[in-house]
């Protein structure tokens, strides 16, 4: 290293000694393993650095930050504009239709699948990127502990998907009061007087269940191409692809209710907290169609499946 | 103390390692030699934990590396120049790593005053040359101050004050009772850094043994003569069965006239007596000492996984039959586009 400053390193050559305690090439007890050790805290503070660190991070943040109102706000215009259109000549009615509050939360609630998409390229950089810059040497290297290593980067980027997406759905929630100042509404019934709170909490759990859940597709492509495509396939591909052969194919019912249980469709059940239960004539076909809260547990199960096949993957694979 | 016993892996259809076995001891540094492909870095990767193996156990301090409770204390690895994130600032790298273990930010900096990357350290490390990438590299396997190094050639693109100081540290934490492990073609280095030295080729180990035994077991001190009287230096010679004459290629050192040859088995003083007796004329007479280059050649001549074709007008390479460690003969490697005749065992050379 050549000499910039005049520190105490360098006094040897200078003909001084200084001790190497000093100068930091020996720490004495300083680092000693009983004060310097792994733990899962420090793991999870780490990835939480790694995360912050990143321009990518803040540009996709931004991104669901903008897009969960954005999105809501068009859901809501969209349910006003109808309670002012005359079904019947299409023109716009002298004294528009009150709005029903509870197809306003539905809106809301169905914004969150743009989201999705946008928090799982975020799930699956935060691994792959470790695996096309080779930093997961340094990483692993530093914790050999693969599962440890997987558990901290989910906790980490499920809470930062949390935050962010709970800043998005309070932001909604001053939309949705700012666009029905004023306006006739009809109240939600008592059955569904929580689904305001299932909608605002609910969404972020959602969506950090979504960022675990694509952190597991990333673990097991490790490429970002591969993770990427298999979120957008998962996401959306495969319901389209199921929607089309379901119109095809009319007598398969059972097509429906594969599609009922995707993750997209998945989140929109739970977030609409029984509302769109009540709603619909229920699948004609009566094969399985799950409620509000098997939608929940069936959104898990994803994220958990995901999780725990990209860890085993992860663990065993090896880092040339 | 690194510890690797029988180790093997096996990519594919390919045995990548074979039977590895070594230790490389505290207080020593370990030079690990072998060429391109020969199995150093996997070696490394494996005693990691980044690369599992297929029979075999590499241990650290005793224990396994994955099962140590304080893994950067006890090694710092330098495996790869390229190992931070490209969008990510050096410091918030040394960071990352350092909180895993709960090492505060006050080493942080001190590791990177200690590299000099102290003016670069908030740049982000894809705009990193190859130098200051490798410097990072150091200075993250320094956060934790470990009691092990292992280092898979360090020194590629440091400036030679780099390479000094890189010698200087090795030889630093040897002294300190720690080991060593440094893995590098630069001949020259190694032979002023490393105590003891490990040769690997295609997999498997070649020979375990020390820098100054190295060196003496498998070169041949020689003399360099350049004379204008060739018939006559035979004829002195002509009466001495163990002294071998060989005629060498002119280097760049050497004068332009006269013919180059290497006498084998004869001593410099009782030389350059005869000559002057015989009045045989000679342009230049002089020892070559065995070096460590010279020497590793030999040994591992055969073991070349990667065969350059020979360049317009030079001879085809000749690898020349070589003996692995339990001391038989080996098939020496093939250039590309070649059809080598039949070298059978026993030939003479």
């Amino acid at each position: 290293m050549s000499g910039s400053t005049t520190r105490k390193e360098q006094s040897p050559r200078s003909g001084g000694h200084a001790s190497p305690s000093a100068t930091g090439y020996t720490t004495g007890r300083r680092m000693s393993s009983l004060r310097v050790h792994l733990s899962f805290m420090g793991c999870v503070h780490s990835e939480i650095v790694k995360l912050v660190s990143l321009v990518s991070t803040w540009w996709l943040m931004g991104i669901s930050l903008v897009l969960i109102p954005a999105m809501s706000a068009l859901g809501i215009w969209s349910v006003i504009l109808v309670s002012s259109t005359n079904m019947h000549t299409g023109g716009k009615l002298a004294k528009p239709r009150p709005l029903a509050v509870s197809d306003l939360w539905l809106q809301i609630g169905s914004s969150i699948g743009i989201a999705a998409l946008v928090i799982g390229i975020f799930g699956v950089m935060s691994v792959t990127s470790e695996y096309t810059t080779s930093a997961i040497q340094s990483s692993l290297v530093a914790n050999p502990r693969r599962v440890m290593f997987m558990n901290s980067k989910a906790v980490a980027t499920a809470v930062f998907t949390f935050v962010v997406s709970l800043a998005g759905m309070l932001v909604s929630w001053l939309v949705y009061e700012g666009m029905t100042y004023g306006r006739t509404v009809t109240p939600l019934s008592h059955s569904h007087a929580a689904v305001p709170y299932l909608v605002i909490f609910g969404a972020p759990v959602s969506l950090a269940l979504v960022s675990v859940m694509s952190l597991g597709l990333g673990a097991i492509c490790r490429s970002t191409a591969g993770g990427v495509f298999s979120v957008v396939g998962l996401l959306i591909l495969l319901p389209s692809v199921l929607g089309i052969v379901s119109v095809v194919g009319k007598s398969m019912g059972w097509l429906s209710s594969i599609g009922e249980c995707l993750p997209d469709s998945a989140i929109g059940n739970f977030l609409s907290g029984g509302i769109a239960d009540s709603q619909s004539s229920g699948a004609s076909s009566g094969y399985f169609s799950p409620n509000w809260w098997q939608s929940g547990i069936i959104l898990c199960a994803w994220a958990v499946v995901f999780y725990a096949v990209g860890t085993v993957v992860l663990k065993h694979s090896d880092v040339k | 103390m690194i510890e690797i016993e029988g180790l093997t892996k096996r990519f594919g259809g390919k045995t990548a390692l074979d039977n590895v076995s070594f230790c490389a001891h505290d207080g020593k540094v370990t030079g690990f030699l072998g060429p391109n492909g020969a199995g150093k870095s996997t070696t490394m990767r494996t005693a990691l934990g980044l690369i599992a193996q297929n029979a075999g156990t590499a241990l650290i301090d005793g224990r396994a590396f994955a099962s140590l409770k304080s893994p950067m204390t006890t090694v710092g690895a330098v495996l790869d120049a390229k190992s931070a994130h490209r969008g990510r600032s050096a410091y918030a790298h040394l960071r990352s790593l350092a909180l895993t273990n709960g090492i505060g930010r006050k080493r942080v900096d001190e590791v990177i005053d200690i590299t000099g990357i102290a003016s670069v350290s908030a740049r982000k490390a894809g705009a990193f040359s190859l130098g200051m990438s490798q410097r990072l590299s150091i200075a993250a396997a320094l956060l934790g101050d470990p009691h092990n190094l292992v280092l898979d050639e360090p020194v590629n693109g440091l400036d030679p004050e780099g390479v000094k100081w890189i010698r200087e540290l090795c030889r630093f934490y040897a002294s300190q009772g720690r080991a060593v492990l440094l893995s590098s073609h630069l001949m020259s280095e190694v032979a002023l850094t490393a105590d003891d030295l490990v040769i690997i080729g295609q997999g498997r180990i070649l020979e375990t043994t020390t820098v100054p035994d190295f060196v003496a077991e498998h070169s041949e001190h020689s003399i360099r003569v350049v004379t204008p009287e060739p018939g006559k230096l035979h004829d002195i010679f002509s009466h001495a069965p163990q002294v071998r004459i060989v005629s060498d290629e002119r280097k760049a050192g050497d004068p332009a006239r006269g013919e180059v040859f290497r006498i084998f088995g004869a001593e410099l003083e009782a030389s350059a007596d005869v000559f002057a007796r015989a009045q045989l004329v000679t342009y230049e007479l002089m020892e070559e000492r065995p070096s460590l280059e010279e020497a590793y050649m030999t040994l591992t001549h055969s073991q070349v996984q990667y065969v350059t074709r020979e360049l317009p007008g030079e001879r085809p390479i000749d690898y020349g039959p070589s003996t692995d460690s339990s001391g038989r003969e080996t098939a020496p490697p093939q250039s590309p586009g070649e059809t080598r005749p039949d070298t059978t065992m026993g030939a003479q050379r």
